[in-house]
């Protein structure tokens, strides 16, 4: 009985309570309000435009007039003979980029960190930015200067006495040329957030490890890592959340029939399906298989690192 | 007040009575009253005027139609989009408008768009004069009960936009060598190219033969009795339509380029090269053969000048002829959809007139296509028009078709620029080598759309299709895959559901052709 009672109290008091804090931070709550009001508008009410996924869209027939086919796109996907290259293909880039330019601006940011303040450190660390900005169109035309067969990389095997390479026509270079460019581009700007940790990082705890008689190397392993290990973990889950999605601009400059077999990748097969007769429909469903796999991937990423570590999205 | 009203609507209507009664020649003007037609089209192409500025050669339709236009122009990229929008609301629809790609005939007419412009044929008697001069017009007109939805034009530019090899001539007579004919011809000369330095720097850095995009290469079907050109299916005698590349013709066209990648004849980097690599590349005047359209002759002249060539002479030539001394290659497609009305119109009379005058009249098309006479062009003692020095020397400086396009002329609804509109805009040596090409060019098969059943076939089947059929056509140019290996090839994509695909594209051709 006396349960019952302080149970229905019990809402009642959290209702009461809630209604409380919504008042006492209505200003904050105010202030989040134009950004909640966006993302309803413009990332969850569109979001029944996925539902064309199920359906075959017929832009004369609107979201809601077109018919509905179930899986049948799906199907088609995943009956495709390339369903498997495609798959393996954009895994494999994404987990070099991952194991290779995940680490690049960790390691960069912990090597600035080292460096006395002055011109030379700011004038690196703006040289390290820079490539971010440049367009991926401009990189890729980069690469193709220094890599055609009459381009600087060849000259120079050749002066050497090696034979050249057709760098864009070979599959096995597509995924190097892939990462490392990517992380030349990507690298200083990563580097950001992590310079940003470590100069959080409290001075004492430098002076004493000095005082202990602590190397260089040591200092970094036991005081610069640890303090990073939160950032790491965090942009760690959420590139592993992303695992599926590859932004096609990049491959489209750089691939061609000859390195379908490592450089076709789900995004630019389906680019070139929709390319016949703007199939969105198909794009869709596709695109939302990709952000299911991430999602999946995102959990369970999420799930392993509150086991191993303290530190979780959530 | 309503009184006044009422007379004045019946006036109106009477007098718009009259005015059409008088329509059986399309005599302009359309009305002597006010009436304003409301007009949706992309917006020009050369941007910096758009149509709502009321561009010259619109204000010259308007005084000759007598209907003034509200123009509702959109960004060209952005047109399909928005348009589809509309005519999925289909309310608020404009009078005229230009029909995006994806929306097909029968849309327009099952779901009440477009009006049937059957009704409406004796408003429209150019246009029905140019249909009975293509007949194929009519057939891609209607929806699949035969009723006219849409307006198709026919454009006469397809035999000067034809694309052919452009070979330095002027490097051909340094070396003393002949225009090439036969495929030895072909290849003898691109070896001299590479290996007898025509560009006389010394230095053997010349490319034999350089195109924009990969599949240019194939224009040496021509000489195993193939026209260039000839796309994925072609139909033998008997109508029935063949895939070309497990062809026999195709296999010796891919041992030839082979040969010429392995001998360093053609560029090295042909599977990622663009136009604009293409471009620059001539501007480094080590280019002897390419794969381009007339007018592109004059303009890698420029870049080989700029390169240090003292008479660049770039030409159009013929494709390597087969066996029997026979060439032929196809043109490009040389019909379009362009406007449909609303089948809402409050005004759909005046519309067919507008849109018979605007399109398919003499004197409409004329300003349509070529501007304002007197400002872009002039009519010469046979009435033909050419253009002026102000298009083709542009005193701002811009390239002819901007300048036309800069007071409104060549819309976006226009398919090619008409055969003598090209041939004015060409220079002379262009259009000398123009005669030598154009008794070769053959006419594309214009087929009806495909049904949507049949485009998703297509789509279904066709991506995983030709994502191997490409892959392995290059792998065999650059020598990854060895051609003794063709077989297998042949057989794989037999096995990959290609009779559905030919299935699908001869029941396309049957319909067209009238053989169901």
């Amino acid at each position: 009985m006396i349960e019952a009672r302080t149970n229905q109290q019990g809402i009642k008091y959290k209702l009461y309570r809630t209604g409380k804090y919504l008042a006492r931070d209505r200003y904050l709550l105010l202030f989040a309000l134009p950004g909640i009001v966006y993302f309803f508008i413009f990332c969850y009410v569109p979001m029944y435009g996925v539902t064309i996924a199920f359906k075959d869209f017929n832009a004369s027939k609107g979201v809601m007039g077109s018919e509905w086919v179930g899986l049948k796109w799906f199907a088609s996907f995943f009956s495709s003979v390339y369903f498997g290259r495609l798959l393996r293909n954009t895994l494999l880039l994404n987990i070099y980029s991952l194991v290779f330019s995940f680490p690049a601006p960790v390691i960069l940011a912990l090597v600035i960190n080292e460096v006395r303040e002055g011109t030379f450190k700011k004038s690196v660390q703006t040289i390290s930015y820079l490539p971010h900005f440049v367009s991926v169109v401009v990189v890729v035309g980069i690469m193709r200067l220094f890599l055609q067969s009459d381009g600087l990389v060849n000259q120079a095997l050749e002066s050497i006495g090696l034979t050249t390479v057709n760098f864009f026509s070979e599959p096995g270079w597509f995924r190097p040329l892939y990462v490392i460019s990517g992380i030349w581009q990507s690298c200083g700007w990563g580097s950001i957030i992590y310079l940003a940790a470590l100069s959080g990082v409290n001075p004492e705890l430098y002076d004493a490890a000095y005082v202990d008689g602590a190397s260089r190397w040591q200092r970094v392993r036991y005081i610069n890592l640890p303090s990073i290990k939160p950032t790491v973990v965090t942009l760690l889950i959420l590139n592993i959340g992303r695992l599926l999605t590859l932004g096609h601009e990049k491959i489209l400059l750089m691939y061609s029939p000859a390195i379908y077999e490592t450089a076709d990748v789900i995004s630019t097969y389906v680019y070139r399906r929709g390319i016949e007769d703007a199939r969105f429909s198909f794009g869709t469903a596709v695109g939302l298989f990709n952000s299911l796999c991430n999602v999946a991937l995102l959990l369970a990423a999420n799930a392993i690192s509150r086991r191993v570590n303290e530190t979780s999205l959530w | 007040m309503k009184r006044t009203a009422l007379v004045l609507a019946i006036i109106m209507a009477l007098s718009l009575l009259a005015t059409v009664s008088l329509a059986a020649e399309n005599t302009m003007p359309i009305s002597t009253d006010k009436i304003t037609l409301v007009f949706a089209i992309p917006d020009n192409f050369y941007a910096a005027n758009s149509y709502a500025d009321n561009l010259p050669v619109w204000q010259e339709i308007e005084k000759k139609t007598g209907v003034t236009i509200e123009w509702q122009a959109v960004e060209p990229s952005q047109y399909d989009t928005i348009m589809n929008i509309r005519i999925a609301a289909n309310t608020d629809m404009p009078d005229v408008f230009a029909v995006p790609g994806s929306v097909t005939n029968e849309d327009l007419s099952k779901q009440g768009i477009a009006l049937i412009l059957d009704d409406y044929m004796e408003y429209m008697p150019n246009m029905m004069k140019m249909y009975q001069e293509h007949p194929i017009l009519e057939k891609l007109s209607q929806d699949s009960e035969g009723r006219i939805v849409a307006a198709y034009i026919y454009s006469t530019g397809q035999y000067a936009n034809l694309r052919v090899p452009i070979i330095r001539k002027d490097w051909l007579d340094k070396l003393g060598l002949e225009v090439p004919s036969t495929l030895d011809d072909f290849y003898n000369v691109l070896k001299a190219f590479v290996e007898r330095d025509p560009n006389g720097n010394g230095m053997h850095d010349e490319i034999g033969m350089m195109c924009n995009s990969w599949k240019d290469y194939y224009v040496f079907i021509t000489a195993f009795g193939l026209p260039s050109r000839i796309g994925e299916f072609f139909p033998d005698e008997n109508g029935n339509l063949v895939y070309t590349y497990t062809r026999e013709e195709f296999r010796k066209t891919v041992e030839f380029i082979n040969k010429l990648y392995t001998e360093r004849l053609i560029d090295p980097d042909f599977v990622t090269t663009t136009r604009d690599i293409v471009e620059s590349t001539m501007s480094k005047n080590i280019v002897g053969l390419g794969w381009q359209a007339p007018g592109v002759d004059i303009r890698w002249d420029g870049f080989a000048k700029s390169g240090g060539a003292e008479n660049p002479n770039h030409i159009q030539i013929n494709p390597p002829v087969d066996v029997h001394g026979n060439v032929s290659f196809f043109t490009d497609n040389p019909t379009r959809r362009t406007l449909a009305i609303s089948a809402n119109t409050k005004i759909p009379e005046v519309a067919a007139r507008w849109v018979d005058y605007v399109q398919f009249s003499e004197e409409g098309s004329t300003m349509v296509q070529w501007g304002v006479e007197g400002i872009s062009y002039e009519l010469d003692s046979e009435g033909k028009p050419h253009l002026t020095d102000w298009a083709l020397n542009n005193p701002d400086g811009l390239d002819v078709n901007s300048a036309v396009r800069s007071i409104g002329a060549f819309t976006p609804t226009l398919p090619l620029e008409p055969l003598e509109f090209m041939e004015s805009k060409l220079s002379g040596k262009t259009v000398d080598n123009l005669k030598i090409i154009q008794p070769n060019a053959q006419d594309p098969l214009i087929l009806l759309p495909l049904t949507a059943t049949e485009q998703e076939t297509v789509s279904d089947v066709g991506a995983d299709l030709r994502t191997y059929a490409d892959e392995m056509i290059q792998k065999f140019i650059i020598g990854s895959e060895p051609l003794s290996n063709w077989d297998k090839y042949v057989e794989t994509i037999n096995n990959m559901r290609l009779d559905e695909l030919q299935a699908v594209y001869q029941a396309q051709y049957d319909r067209t052709f009238g053989k169901n």
